[in-house]
């Protein structure tokens, strides 16, 4: 069966893990956190997680795994089959992950967010601005309509839903505002997600796992 | 027909150029510079370059673009045929582009524009360009390339991105951080050969001098 490694916290992990869910492909979750151990890392070179297993086989990144779920479980795609539709949630994607949740401003407030680490005010600022830009592309690209790229749920509702619930969480504690809330039909499109099953499932796991995490990190 | 919008110093228009001119599509090439106005982000929404243009409708993201192409001109694949090689493929683009070009970006300002980037910054990129290494050697294949037998996109990144890294090193640690990576040296040679990386070279050459007289 296939393996899903990572823990539930993580917005990477639960993109993959919302993936699975609507596409009903049966896995097994593994608990694994991020990990520079040389033993990891021959799995996941940069250390991170989410890493899928197949057959004995690893996969690292989140959205070149979301690519080879559709590849081989072509049931329940979750890519337009038009080619121009598709590049458009893949660009939705990568927006959201590069210049929202992204490489650069994203990995510093999530480190002030849950680990308290420090940031420096030059820091949050060039964290705002690049999430502000980003924020207004997707509110120029996306349609709501009532999933974020049209009439079906797709990859890019993968990447969004906990993509962008987690960013509205770390700005808020680390900026002191959501600026998520600068998308315009985005509050009603995260209640909309919540009603649906996968998505349930994926919240209160993270719920937990989140409960379970600050009591450690209390201790 | 395609039209590519960008202008030839950037190493993501080149990467995009590159897949391109390997696929055989015919595609115009039309130098636009980097922007803020309102007519530019309604076609590019972060205002980044490069993007496409088909018969008015825009397509952005290198990586985004490179997936189009192969959805829309299945003839000549760059990915392979078989899920699991393909998503090494792109977890290798992955390693390449937001694991080492990204961080080594924020040394550009000093490496390229003769401008000064702090201490801290070096130090952190430095470590963060050391991971990214690290992956890289795990992964690469040189058979000959990059991931294995078939030129695939990876190829196309590395060789738009690897130069700019190697540069950007040597110039702020005295170091070219990819020098370690064993076999990279005789794969770059081999790609640089190729007609159409030529081609990319050559245009990215006479680019510059305009891409660095705008930026004066």
């Amino acid at each position: 069966m296939l393996k899903l490694h990572g823990f539930s916290i993580s917005p990477n992990h639960n993109k993959v893990k919302l993936a699975l869910l609507e596409k009903g492909i049966e896995f097994e979750e593994v608990l694994q956190r991020p990990s520079q151990e040389e033993s990891f890392l021959t799995h996941s070179p940069m250390g991170k997680i989410p890493v899928m297993e197949v057959d004995g086989q690893f996969f690292a990144e989140s959205l070149a795994m979301l690519d080879y779920l559709d590849k081989v479980f072509p049931a329940a795609p979750l890519l337009p089959v038009d080619a121009f539709e598709r590049a458009k949630c893949r660009e939705m994607m990568q927006i959201i992950e590069l210049y929202i949740s992204g490489a650069g401003a994203g990995a510093q407030l999530t480190g002030a967010a849950l680990f308290g680490a420090p940031i420096s005010d030059q820091e949050k600022k060039d964290a705002e601005a690049m999430i502000a830009r980003g924020v207004k592309a997707v509110a120029r690209l996306a349609k709501f309509a009532p999933f974020i790229m049209g009439s079906k749920f797709t990859q890019a509702d993968c990447v969004a839903f906990p993509k962008l619930g987690f960013v509205a969480t770390v700005t808020s504690k680390v900026l002191g505002k959501d600026m998520t809330a600068g998308i315009p039909g985005l509050a009603d499109y995260m209640k909309y997600m919540a009603d649906r099953p996968a998505v349930q499932k994926l919240v209160a796991d993270q719920q937990q796992a989140m409960e379970q995490f600050m009591a450690s990190q209390k201790k | 027909m395609l039209k590519l919008c960008g202008f030839t110093a950037s190493n993501y228009h080149n990467k995009v150029k590159l897949a391109l001119l390997e696929k055989n599509i015919p595609f115009e090439e039309v130098i636009t510079w980097p922007s803020k106005e309102a007519e530019h982000l309604a076609r590019s929404p972060m205002g980044k370059l490069p993007f496409i243009d088909i018969g008015g409708e825009t397509i952005t993201e290198s990586q985004v673009i490179i997936d189009y192409l192969e959805d829309a001109y299945p003839a000549t694949p760059l990915y392979p045929s078989d899920p699991a090689p393909r998503a090494h493929v792109r977890e290798m683009i992955q390693y390449i582009e937001l694991y080492l070009e990204w961080p080594a970006r924020r040394l550009y300002l000093e490496s390229f524009f003769g401008g000064k980037v702090s201490d801290d910054t070096k130090t952190e990129v430095k470590s963060h360009l050391k991971r990214g290494v690290n992956a890289l050697v795990k992964r690469v294949k040189f058979d000959p390339f990059i991931a294995g037998k078939e030129f695939t996109y990876a190829d196309c990144a590395a060789y738009t991105h690897f130069p700019t890294v190697s540069q950007t090193t040597k110039a702020i640690y005295g170091e070219d951080m990819l020098a370690d990576i064993p076999g990279l040296k005789e794969y770059s040679t081999m790609l640089r050969q190729r007609p159409h990386a030529i081609t990319v070279n050559n245009d990215r050459k006479s680019g510059m001098e305009a891409f660095m007289a705008r930026r004066k």
